[in-house]
This record gives C-alpha cells, sequence and structure tokens, in this order.
C-alpha cells in the first residue's frame, strides 16, 4: 500500500533546535504539534513551544509557534522544561477546573542529570499552562543520576483518570551500570488537590527486539496510543543500539514502534510485536529519534487504519550537529490485525 | 557543555547563575551569603565563614577544575592569589575571565588600593586572564589574553554572568558580545527569562 513521504513539519531559525514532539490532534483538520526547543540561539535552555497545525489538501501546515512553558527561576525544574505531552481531561485543582494536562520533564542541574517529571494544567490548549503545585509528581532522588523523565500519556476516562509510561534510570550498582527502562503507573487527579498515585510498574520487554535482532534492546523514551477498536497499545522507542561510529553517538539512528494488546500490557509479562523500524528509509537522515506517535486529544489513535507518527531527525555532524535537529511527519497504513 | 568556578567573586557567581550557568562557587561568605547565593542557584562547594582565601584554601580549587572549565574572579584578590588560581587553573586545562569595576585595581581588602593608590603587589595580574572585562577606569598589568571594556551605563555583573552561560555553549568571545550587551543593560543582576524572552 501507498506510503505517503515524509516530510518536515515546520523550520526554525538557525541556532535552534527542535525535538521531543507531542502531537495532539483535536479534530478532523486541526493538530498541535507540542516540542522542546530552545529560545535564545546557541544557547542551550530547553523550553516548550507549540504550534497549531491545519490538514490542507493532505499535508498538515503549521502556523507561528508559541511558548507554553518555561523553566522557574528556581526549585526542581528551574533549568530545563522539555518532553512535553498533553491529553484532555478533567482535573480539578486550587478551586479551578482544567480540560487540558501537560507532563513535562524538568531538571535543576546541567549535563543531563537530575531529570524528574512534572505536570501543568490549562484550561485551553494553548494555555496559559499553570504548573501544578505538588510537583514533582514522578520525583527521583539522586542528583547525578538520568532521573525519570520523557513521560508519555493516555486517557483512561475521558476524565481524570490517566496512564503514564516514562523513562527512568535503573542503577545496577554491583557492575556500576546506570541504565534507563520505561516504568508506568497510573494516576487521578480529578481531584487533584488529593492526587491518587498508583503503584510503580517496570514496564516488561518481552518480545521487543533491536532492528536486524542485533544485541540486547534497551527500551525508553516511550510515547504510546491506544487504538481503541482493537484494544491495542502502540509504542514507540528509541531505536538500539546506538551508532557509535558517527557523531552524534548518544542518539537513535531509528525508531521503534511495537504494538501489544491493552490487556497483555496491563498483565506485564510482554507479548510485543515490532510494527516498523522508522529509519533513513523514512527520512532520508542516519538519525531519527525522540518522536511522538500522532494521537487525539486523549491518548487514542485516530484512525486505527493508520500510525502518524512525528520524528526528530538529526544530520551527521562532528560539531554543531544539535542545531540539525528538525522534526519530520510520516504516516504508516496498518495492517489489518 | 563546561562548567563554571566562581572564586571569592560572589555577585558573578549569582550573576551567571540566574543566566542558567553551572555555577560553582568558592570562598569566603557568611551565612547570609551563602542563602543569597543558593537563591540564586549557586552551587556553594566551599565557603570560608572566618579568615580570607589563602593559598592553602586554592588547593579546594585546584582538585575540583578539570579542562574546559572556565574560573571567574573579580580582582578582589591579591595579586599573587589571584595569580595562583589562575596557574591552578590553566594547569588543569581551564580557563580564566577576571572582571574589573571602575577605579578598581585588584586586592581591594588593601586601604591603597581602595585610595586609588595600588602597587604592583595589590593589582591585578592582567596575565593571569584569558579574558578581562572591565569598567571604564580599571586598572591591571601585563597584558591579558583579551580585553573588553563595556559602557559606563553597563551591569558589568550582567555582562560577565552572561559571558559564563555562552561560554559554557562554546561561543566565543565575540560571538557572546550581543547577548552579554542586552543582558548588561539591565541595571540590576538579571534572570534569564529576563534576557531571554523580552
Amino acid at each position: 500500500m501507498h506510503q505517503p513521504p515524509a516530510y518536515l513539519m515546520f523550520g526554525d531559525d538557525d541556532g535552534i533546535y527542535n525535538y521531543c514532539p507531542s502531537p495532539v490532534r483535536v479534530d478532523e483538520t486541526t493538530m498541535y504539534a507540542f516540542y522542546c526547543a530552545n529560545t535564545l540561539p546557541g544557547i542551550v535552555i530547553d523550553d516548550i513551544y507549540a504550534r497549531k497545525g491545519v490538514l490542507e489538501d493532505g499535508r498538515w501546515t503549521f502556523g507561528e509557534k508559541f511558548r507554553v512553558l518555561q523553566p522557574d527561576r528556581l526549585g526542581w525544574d528551574c533549568i530545563h522544561v522539555c518532553d512535553p505531552d498533553v491529553i484532555r481531561g478533567e482535573f480539578r485543582c486550587r478551586g479551578e477546573t482544567y480540560s487540558w494536562m501537560m507532563a513535562y520533564l524538568g531538571c535543576d542541574i546541567h549535563h543531563c542529570y537530575h531529570n524528574q517529571i512534572g505536570i501543568a494544567f490549562a484550561k485551553n490548549i494553548e494555555g496559559p499552562y499553570v504548573k501544578y503545585d505538588l510537583n514533582p509528581i514522578v520525583g527521583y532522588d539522586e542528583t547525578f543520576h538520568w532521573g525519570a523523565g520523557q513521560a508519555c500519556l493516555l486517557s483512561l476516562d475521558g476524565k481524570g483518570k490517566f496512564r503514564m509510561l516514562y523513562s527512568q534510570t535503573v542503577h545496577e550498582y554491583e557492575r556500576r551500570r546506570l541504565d534507563t527502562r520505561t516504568f508506568w503507573r497510573d494516576f487521578d487527579l480529578s481531584d487533584a488537590d488529593r492526587p491518587v498515585v498508583g503503584e510503580e510498574v517496570a514496564m516488561h520487554e518481552g518480545g521487543i527486539v533491536n532492528r536486524d535482532g542485533l544485541g540486547e534492546a534497551a527500551v525508553f523514551n516511550p510515547t504510546i496510543a491506544w487504538d481503541r477498536t482493537n484494544d491495542l497499545y502502540y509504542l514507540s522507542r528509541e531505536g538500539t543500539p546506538f551508532d557509535r561510529t558517527h557523531m552524534p553517538d548518544f542518539i537513535a539512528p531509528y525508531t521503534q514502534v511495537s504494538v501489544i494488546s491493552r490487556a497483555d500490557f496491563e498483565r506485564n509479562e510482554g507479548g510485543w510485536t515490532t510494527v516498523r523500524d522508522f529509519g533513513p528509509e523514512d527520512t532520508g537522515f542516519e538519525r531519527n529519534h525522540n518522536a511522538g506517535i500522532v494521537k487525539d486529544a486523549y491518548g487514542a489513535l485516530c484512525d486505527p487504519g493508520v500510525l502518524p507518527i512525528a520524528l526528530t531527525v538529526s544530520e551527521l555532524k562532528e560539531r554543531d550537529f544539535l542545531w540539525t535537529y528538525r522534526i519530520y511527519y510520516r504516516e504508516l497504513v496498518l495492517a489489518k490485525r | 557543555m563546561s562548567r563554571i568556578y566562581a572564586l571569592q567573586a560572589p555577585r558573578l557567581a549569582a550573576a551567571a547563575a540566574r543566566m542558567k550557568a553551572d555555577v560553582n562557587y568558592l570562598g569566603t561568605a557568611d551565612d547570609a551569603e551563602v542563602i543569597w547565593l543558593e537563591r540564586s542557584h549557586v552551587f556553594v562547594r566551599d565557603a570560608w565563614a572566618e579568615g580570607p582565601v589563602t593559598v592553602r584554601r586554592l588547593q579546594c580549587l585546584y582538585h575540583r577544575l578539570f579542562p574546559g572549565d572556565w574560573l571567574l574572579m573579580d580582582g578582589s584578590l591579591p595579586a599573587a592569589l589571584t595569580a595562583k588560581a589562575s596557574a591552578y587553573a590553566r594547569e588543569r586545562g581551564a580557563r580564566v575571565v577576571i572582571g574589573l569595576k571602575a577605579g578598581q585595581s585588584g586586592g581591594e581588602t588593601s586601604g591603597s588600593a581602595a585610595r586609588g593608590e595600588a602597587t604592583r603587589s595589590e593589582s591585578t595580574p592582567g596575565d593571569a586572564a584569558d579574558i578581562l572585562v572591565h569598567e571604564p577606569g580599571a586598572s591591571w598589568f601585563d597584558n591579558p589574553g583579551a580585553v573588553v571594556q563595556i559602557e559606563p551605563d553597563e551591569n558589568l555583573d550582567a555582562w560577565i554572568g552572561t559571558l559564563a552561560i555562552s561560554l559554557m555553549n562554546g561561543f566565543d568571545l565575540e560571538r557572546s558580545k550581543p547577548l552579554c550587551r542586552r543582558a548588561a543593560s539591565l541595571s540590576d543582576i538579571p534572570w534569564y527569562d529576563e534576557v531571554a524572552y523580552a
């Protein structure tokens, strides 16, 4: 079946990077793309930006960017805010009722340390987003570990209950290993002043294999979408192993999407099947990382027959590769299951 | 990215940290000053509540510096200590930025310097700096690697604080200047948001 070619969702100025897209489709022809970018050219401080897109002649066209979240001056998220994901619901907090919620990564130190997860609420998808006063909602104690972050969300009831998947450092101290794995837990923030936080589960990785079957798969940086028609979860992750022979050597050459039944996911004993490895053949770039499955306002696939995905690409360069981070759109027509 | 160390230069440390640089402070500081630094997001590594910075205390700086780091000083230390700290930094592969205010020639703690009568032993050795940024009227001896004279109405602390985040991100001095000037136009030590989103 014909797969439409990948295309650049939007450009940006020199010295500005775009990555970690969270595309939220709110109706047939409207999508908001939330993503991470710096503000001062050449200076690596992450803010969260968004753009409104409209579908015209089968192609998404995006308008001007606007900033939706920024680091505080002090506190747990005072250096970077990034890795957004946004869902619709009904969240009451401090006497206000909000209909949108963003999960994001925040940190208080440079060099990729001490990441934690926070949330912010809004009454309109475009904002303003108000940071939750009980942040971080997923904390991490060790300062000089990567921490917890890269959260993705799906609504469980259309209101305040949602499921969050996220990356988190696993410290195996005897072998001095610091790995990153995917965890998940359920929340109920219908009354956010009295949050219900479910028990953390280490996501079972059974069935997830690397492209070409090479090496042990590491599962982190998840994004998820729920195919409600077939009751399936589609998961994207960073394709491993990384190519250490060319710079940048710390980001994925491909993004892998796998699928599992919701029942198997919740049983947490594996059962994943690879759907597609999105790589250079899709975008023309050797790095395809920090992806976001396009989903509706509640975290579901808009069309159970199509998997749209936003992929961050990078050029291969010894220096200044960061400024080539751009976000491409790709659609995959799914085989009937 | 690199790291920033500020030796006995609390205002420069605060200015750099408020611009979201990764700033570590070493030097004398009482409890109130430590709190003020921490409220500017400075990581206070070694703060001595009593006694001045000494050669012995500079050992704490020596073991913390690594290649690529930047050391900030403000001309308040005696010349010999400034030179020693700079030598340590260079030995460890770090580089040095010194900021001097108008009328300042180094060794501020001595009465003669405060009266503008600095001797060579009290004045700042310019060759201790890879980059020396100064207000008009500051003085030093010997030659820094590069010299920037700011405008009379520019804020020296803000200028150097913004230089710190720029250097951390791999900028050279020339590329840093426009952003430094933007921050230095503000009268108080600015926060990142006041510069980035203005």
